[in-house]
């Protein structure tokens, strides 16, 4: 079933390409259309995240906290009263990014299948196309060129005037990688909240991990990393969830309180 | 908390590795071993390793690289002849080596301006005082002298995975760019070249001023050496090895898992026999009145010339290389194998069966 789910965006992904001819272009365009029907997702889950964060700030859910803050079961049981009375989900907010998971994953084996580079690999893809959506004949093999890089391998930009390649891509996911982690957190009233320390954390240590793995990757997948994460931002603007004050924190005059 | 965080960063830092190692962007590609036979000893190129073993028995003589290198992989069938065993790597390395020790005698990496490295997925051909080498990356056939000189180069399209057949005139190369290139050899122009309709990968077959080659289009074109096509034959799947010609008929099989006679005069189809073991990826071979093949599934199969099916043999494992035929024997790679190489007689009785020492 999973085979089945993988060959089903493989096909979408090459029947976009049949229809522009340049893989690049498919890869991006199929990005774009998978975050686009997740779209509804990623508005529930950040409905739930808001109303998870007001709820921190209700001062019944923080007198609980105190109350019971050494009955685990007993805290648990009056949470659970409290979303049912305030009408919260609580897995609204991560019940989508499970779903989304799985959804991600196919999307990266598609892309790692499509750029089959040994004869193995090829078989194994034409065994996922649909013949009566796509003609094999002609779009085998893909034209794995796009700007400078040959998506079927890690991307280096080399200059006549320079002894070394440069990684583009993974020096873009990683600034992208970086900007949608910055952009999209929400905004801090306590520095020492362990929640909000976790979260710096996270916001440093997963461009680092994102380039890391551009470095290594085919860059076709690097390609659809960065593209993922510009159209994030850009969904998270439209529904007026940026944080730009966490890009360019604002410093208070010394000698204010 | 501390600890949470700790676990948290170690959970990152190991599902950063693993993903790293599911990138399917290195060198440690899939595929399936490449064998040659050459007087007495088999040569076969699989996973990190090219290693020699004797038909009569086989017990190994040598293996190369003595100790595996990371991200240096050898699938393309080597080419041997004269003392000299030419096998190309995945990482972008033609490896001559001696056919008697197996010990290097010159490599070869042929340089591009995009720095990209060449991957050698098709066997190189020796001819005459060269050898002419395909490539995937660079997509060009390269030309090397017997001592690892680059003489000259011919650019295709895509890659080039087929082996490329000569007539000591002409080079003929099946590409991916879904052309057929004739290379003339004393000064490496191109003579002519035919769009077929479809990727090229199979080795084409060159008998009596006529090319046969399958297509991933699903046929089999017969083309003469001057560039007409005589003739198409269309099969049920696509086809990635070269015919076989006895008495004027071809046989090969396709990724339905059929196998076709075809009349090479004209075209026209004889019979053909569903072997029901998946993909046909590797030629048939004549053992005397009649042929085996090997299905993807694990089948050994002799396939009369008149499409009777004399016996079959079920082999554990995957069955994409072709058999080769020896002395009596029948040699079978196998990929995902307890066993990596297996011989049989010619009524498919086990003779022997290799595993590479650890």
């Amino acid at each position: 079933m999973w085979d089945a789910f993988v060959g089903f965006f493989i096909n979408t992904l090459l029947f976009i390409y049949q229809l522009v001819g340049n893989f690049g272009v498919a890869i991006i365009l199929f990005t774009i259309l998978i975050r686009v029907v997740t779209h509804p997702l990623t508005v529930q889950q950040l409905k739930g995240s808001a109303a998870m964060q007001e709820l921190q700030k209700d001062k019944r859910w923080q007198e609980i906290q105190t109350k019971y803050k050494n009955d685990k079961e007993k805290l648990a049981q009056e949470q659970m009263k409290l979303y049912q009375e305030l009408g919260i989900n609580p897995m609204a907010s991560c019940l989508p990014t499970l779903i989304q998971l799985p959804i991600i994953i196919g999307l990266y084996q598609a892309v790692i299948k499509a750029l089959a580079s040994t004869p193995l690999e090829l078989l194994n893809l034409t065994r996922h196309v649909y013949p009566s959506l796509l003609n094999v004949a002609s779009i085998i093999p893909l034209d794995n060129r796009f700007l400078w890089m040959d998506l079927a391998r890690p991307d280096w930009l080399r200059l006549d005037f320079l002894p070394f390649g440069i990684p583009v891509l993974a020096i873009v996911v990683t600034i992208t990688t970086y900007l949608q982690s910055k952009l999209m957190s929400p905004p801090t009233t306590n520095p020492k909240d362990q929640t909000a320390m976790m979260t710096n954390m996270m916001n440093l240590y997963m461009p680092f991990l994102m380039g890391y793995l551009a470095l290594t990757f085919a860059s076709g997948l690097s390609l659809y990393f960065f593209v993922s994460n510009v159209i994030g931002i850009l969904q998270y603007a439209l529904l007026g969830k940026v944080n730009w004050k966490n890009l360019f924190p604002v410093r208070k005059p010394a000698g204010t309180k | 908390m501390r600890l949470k965080q700790f676990s948290i960063i170690l959970l990152l830092v190991f599902t950063s590795l693993l993903l790293g190692g599911c990138s399917g962007a290195g060198a440690m590609a899939n595929n399936w071993p490449g064998i040659t036979i050459d007087q007495g000893v088999i040569y076969m190129a699989y996973a990190g390793e090219v290693m020699a073993v004797r038909v009569n028995d086989g017990s190994l003589i040598w293996r190369y690289p003595e100790k595996a290198e990371n991200g240096r992989t050898y699938y393309a069938a080597p080419a041997v002849s004269d003392g000299l065993v030419v096998v190309g790597d995945y990482a972008g390395t033609l490896h001559a080596l001696d056919a008697a020790t197996g010990t290097q005698k010159w490599p070869f990496t042929p340089q591009i301006k995009s720095g990209n490295a060449a991957r050698f997925v098709g066997s190189a051909l020796i001819h005459q005082d060269m050898i002419l080498a395909p490539t995937a990356g660079h997509d060009n056939l390269y030309a090397v002298s017997l001592t690892g000189k680059e003489l000259w180069r011919f650019p295709t399209e895509q890659a080039i995975w087929a082996q490329p057949v000569s007539d000591d005139e002409r080079v003929y190369i099946a590409s991916m760019d879904h052309y057929l290139y004739a290379v003339r050899l004393s000064d490496h122009q191109q003579v002519w070249k035919r769009d077929l309709g479809a990727a090229l990968v199979a080795t084409p077959l060159l008998a009596e001023g006529t090319l046969y080659l399958g297509t991933l289009g699903n046929e089999m074109i017969a083309i003469s050496t001057e560039g007409e096509i005589l003739w198409r034959y269309t099969a049920d799947g696509s086809i990635w090895s070269s015919p076989v010609l006895v008495e004027g008929a071809l046989y090969f099989g396709d990724t339905a898992g059929f196998i076709h006679a075809v009349d090479a005069a004209t075209g026209a189809g004889r019979w053909k026999v569903d072997l029901s073991s998946g993909a046909i990826t590797g030629s048939g071979a004549v053992f005397a009145d009649h042929l085996v093949f090997t299905g993807e599934n694990g089948s050994l199969a002799a396939i009369g010339l008149d499409g009777r099916r004399l016996w079959t043999q079920e082999i554990q494992g995957k069955l994409y290389t072709g058999p080769a035929v020896v002395e009596e024997k029948i040699i079978v790679a196998v990929t995902q194998g307890e066993q990596l190489l297996k011989a049989f007689d010619s009524n498919g009785n086990e003779l022997w069966s290799f595993v590479p020492p650890k």
